[in-house]
């Protein structure tokens, strides 16, 4: 789930399935005006989550992934208790559940362990090194605590790492950022490859949106209406662009142009011509175009079809 | 120019007396031609075909406008009046999308810019007709007919995420 503005006006809110090869659109809002400033996703965050389990059944989401915007309390005990979903979100600074976690850390209650992985960063490889620390069944967030306990879940707690890029010096100077779930997670390290494909989110949607299929400088009108439907028919575009790309994509789109062609004779060829004369029109293949003509090609390249045993039986 | 009737042998005749054809397209494979197909394998059109227009008009059929407007985003001009001038240069497409030679030659209202009506550079539907298609179908909700249209594929494509499809998008709530 993530959030991005389009212009001073507008803010995309959308729902994004980042566990497939290459992610899809799945549920979306555009929101104007008082709805569109920055802070406010978490309020549709519950209507996107309720249409797609609506429409794909309850188990169709099985994490949620969310930047700092959606650290909202009752929102995760929501998620957690009533729709089974469990969340893994940034936890801002300044919550207490990040204060008690640092303070665990600093006092050398909870250990903090080093990892390597290899991220790409546009196109290149590069060595990033990080310590975490994490500890479960904490409790010092009222907004969850309260909201889960009316949910008839009176001990409901939370867990949480820390995490230190150590990349650099000038990195590891930096406060360490946190992670929060409603999940139980192995290790800090575990969540952040978990948290990870949220920047599917932002850098192959937004930022494809924007910049490849124009979305924010072309609106196509300035009415919202022209804004929602450029953004609806963008966003249905861009799923079916990914499916393309997706290997089975590929097959699929032979399969689509196949199926749109079946009512088409085999002989005429995967481009074949339409000619309009005298009222009517004709669709031919070269060959048979130039014969029509009268300079019919010499020979022929094109193997001979055998002849079906009815004129709807199977090719 | 008139419509043209489905004849092949007709058209065979016709060019064997040596008569010269009105028109001659191609039915391109290109990647703009796989994706529309794509876009309607996928069930997009069928979902879009069951929004609910709001108005009134003669002239181009809605449903036409609304394939076109979807088809628009694939083209590489970002703007409504730039990817159409692109998209009405593609005359494969536009059989594919459903427009009938007539409509692509003549074009298919009278709403021209210029005193003199349409001109040889007049593309078929002027970008503020898909325009006004979009504002057509304000308020309504693409997520109830979403529920339809018998797409299957995507599902398929996308593995384990089946049935989001079905959830696609309320236009506005």
């Amino acid at each position: 789930m993530d959030g991005s503005g389009l212009g001073d006006d507008l803010r995309l809110v959308a729902l994004v399935c980042v566990s497939a090869t290459r992610p899809i659109i799945v549920a979306w809002r555009l929101l104007s005006g008082q709805a569109s400033e920055k802070g406010q996703e978490a309020a549709v965050t519950r209507s996107l989550i309720e249409q797609v389990l609506q429409g794909a059944g309850p188990q169709a989401i099985g994490l949620l992934l969310a930047d700092a915007l959606y650290a909202d309390g009752p929102l995760l005990a929501w998620l957690k208790y009533r729709q089974g979903i469990d969340a893994l979100v940034s936890l801002p600074e300044d919550r207490l559940l990040y204060q008690d976690l640092k303070g665990l850390a600093d006092g050398q209650l909870i250990d903090w362990t080093h990892h390597r992985y290899l991220r790409m960063i546009q196109g290149h490889k590069q060595v990033r090194e990080v310590e975490v620390a994490a500890a479960g069944e904490l409790t010092s967030w009222d907004g969850f605590t309260e909201k889960a306990a009316s949910y008839g879940v009176p001990n409901a707690s939370l867990w949480a790492c820390l995490i230190r890029d150590v990349t650099t010096e000038e990195t590891a100077a930096e406060p360490p950022r946190a992670l929060v779930s409603t999940r139980s997670f192995a290790d800090g390290f575990a969540a952040l490859q978990a948290f990870r494909p949220r920047w599917h989110i932002e850098d192959d949607a937004y930022r494809e949106l924007k910049e490849g299929w124009g979305l924010e400088q072309q609106r196509w009108g300035r009415d919202l209406a022209a804004a929602l439907g450029r953004t609806t028919l963008t966003c249905l575009a861009f799923n079916t662009a990914q499916v393309y790309r997706l290997q089975a994509g590929e097959r699929l789109a032979s399969m689509a142009i196949r199926r749109l062609r079946r009512h088409r004779q085999r002989e005429l060829g995967s481009a074949p011509a339409v000619l309009y004369v005298a009222g009517c029109y004709g669709v031919f293949s070269l060959e048979a175009l130039l014969d029509v003509l009268g300079s019919a090609p010499r020979e022929s390249l094109l193997p001979s079809l055998a002849k079906p045993s009815s004129p709807d039986s199977p090719t | 120019m008139a419509w043209y009737r489905n004849d092949k042998a007709a058209v065979a005749e016709a060019l064997r007396r040596g008569e010269r054809p009105d028109l001659a397209t191609t039915m391109a494979s290109g990647p703009l031609d796989e994706l529309v197909a794509l876009h309607q394998e996928l069930g997009i059109f069928a979902i879009l075909d069951e929004l609910e227009v709001q108005r009134a008009r003669a002239g181009v059929p809605d449903e036409l406008l609304l394939h076109t407007l979807a088809t628009l985003p694939f083209v590489e001009q970002a703007s409504l009046s730039g990817a159409s001038e692109v998209l009405f240069r593609e005359p494969a497409v536009l059989l594919q999308l459903g427009w009938a030679p007539v409509q692509i030659r003549q074009g298919s209202n009278g709403r021209h810019r210029h005193p003199q009506g349409r001109q040889e550079e007049s593309l078929p539907c002027h970008p503020d007709t898909l325009r006004d298609a979009t504002l057509a179908y304000r308020g309504v909700s693409v997520a109830a007919g979403a529920t339809r249209g018998g797409a299957v594929t995507l599902p398929a494509a996308i593995g384990p995420w089946q049935g989001l499809r079905r959830g696609w998008q309320r236009l506005r709530r």
